[in-house]
């Protein structure tokens, strides 16, 4: 049997959704074998720049959708065609890698459940990658606590910036032309059951408090 | 219910595809669901270290009650529990209202009065959590012990050998659990050495995902 190898950072954040770093040639096998229909990349540049990735993708019906962060200044010269025509204006380094508009991207890309198995990444797997499952874990309601767990667990550390970039996401994002029962079921979408449950004779049960306001919400337009 | 698993196209039994996890079952009729128009007033808690390892197992540090409502949408069948000590009472008194197997793997279940918490697993343990584990049946499943990272790690390192995965992806999931202190030399020398035929896998009864990582060609 041949060793599989996982792309550094490997990890699944719910079910048929996967995230790790940039994959190369000897994660192929591995990659292969999660039968992924996309793979969404938060890098400088698409995927499919690179030849052996496009062909990898192209032979699996993969489809790799480009969402671009962390470009480095440039000329104008190099156009995309996937770009988003922002105007170049002169900023400061930024204190997070990315802005909000990324994660809504994200957001409105996952929701739609035809879009898995996925596999996200970023350069590296750590930082970019673990801000945008820190915003999502904020639809699944996930204390704040929580959320930083997880994005230690691929990070050493996280400043005040990063942090308040979690704890800050709150925008309401518009969702169109999304019919409701394709939407991912783990995006705002709760269980009932333990409302139920939450009753006095369940002493054993500790819940947490939540400071309201502070949530970002999803606005359908398809209803 | 109607056919679920249009998204992976993994066809699994009844008994599993009826659960209802809230981050899982895909359809909206289901009675249990609803849509959210505000946030709830309460936040949702996943235990220390908390991490989906394949469909439907998880793995994490030991739960506490600010955890179990997260737990009950897990809608857990089984959890094993790594340690030689009983784990919280509430715990317990949780696993036993909701119907959740509770499977100690002790240590070192031979060792008896020599039996020291900070020890590895004995391959016997690795064994026999792995047994549960490669079971269908078991799941909805969650493998925990005091932190989730030296103990659920060695059992998770080890499933991830017999799913054929490089050793050195192995190590970097063990220790990416492990926290400041890293990864323990010896626990990642027991993951190597583990004989990945010592568990006997019924096909009949294996999780989907099994299957998939056992069929890559040679």
């Amino acid at each position: 049997m041949t060793s599989l190898v996982a792309p550094l950072q490997f990890n699944i954040v719910q079910f048929d959704f996967y995230r790790g770093s940039y994959p190369r040639e000897i994660n192929l096998p591995f990659l292969k074998n999660l039968r992924l229909k996309y793979i969404l990349s938060l890098t400088p540049e698409p995927l499919t720049n690179d030849p052996v990735m496009a062909k990898f993708c192209d032979e699996n019906g993969i489809e790799n959708i480009h969402i671009q962060c962390c470009k480095k200044k440039e000329n104008k010269d190099k156009d995309k065609d996937k770009d988003k025509s922002t105007p170049k204006v002169k900023k400061k380094k930024k204190p997070v890698p990315i802005e909000y508009s990324v994660v809504i991207e994200c957001v409105k890309f996952l929701i739609d459940r035809r879009h898995y198995p996925c596999y996200m990444h970023c350069t590296n797997g750590e930082l970019v990658t673990s801000l945008v499952v820190a915003c999502l874990r904020k639809f699944s309601y996930w204390s704040t606590v929580s959320i930083l767990n997880e994005f230690l667990a691929y990070n050493s550390s996280i400043n005040i910036h990063e942090r308040n970039f979690i704890e800050q996401f709150h925008s309401e994002i518009e969702i169109d032309n999304l019919n409701l029962k394709d939407k991912v079921p783990w995006i705002s979408l709760q269980h009932v059951g333990w409302n139920k449950e939450d009753k006095v004779q369940n002493a054993e049960i500790t819940r947490i408090n939540s400071v309201p306001g502070m949530l970002p919400k999803l606005k359908f337009h398809s209803l | 219910m109607s056919p679920q698993d249009t998204l992976s196209g993994e066809s699994i039994s009844n008994e599993v595809s009826q659960e209802k996890y809230h981050g899982e079952s895909n359809e909206n009729s289901d009675e249990n669901q609803i849509l959210v128009g505000q946030a709830p007033a309460k936040r949702i808690v996943p235990p220390l270290n908390f991490c989906p390892v394949e469909r439907y197992l998880y793995r994490s540090g030991q739960p506490s009650p600010v955890n179990f409502p997260f737990l009950l949408d897990l809608n857990l069948k089984t959890i094993i529990w790594l340690a030689n000590e009983e784990p919280q009472d509430s715990l317990l008194v949780f696993c036993d209202r909701h119907d959740i197997q509770l499977q100690f793997a002790a240590i070192n279940p031979d060792g008896g009065e020599d039996d020291n918490p900070w020890d590895g697993l004995t391959e016997h343990s690795i064994i026999n959590a792995l047994q549960t584990i490669v079971d269908q049946d078991n799941y909805p499943l969650l493998v925990c012990c005091g932190m989730g990272r030296h103990r659920t790690g060695t059992v998770i390192g080890c499933l991830r050998r017999i799913m054929g995965w490089n050793l050195a992806s192995v190590s970097e999931e063990y220790r990416r659990f492990t926290g400041s202190r890293g990864g323990r030399i010896l626990v990642e020398l027991l993951i190597e050495a583990f004989d990945t035929n010592s568990v006997k896998i019924d096909h009949n009864r294996a999780p989907p995902w099994l299957l998939t990582a056992l069929e890559q060609p040679e």
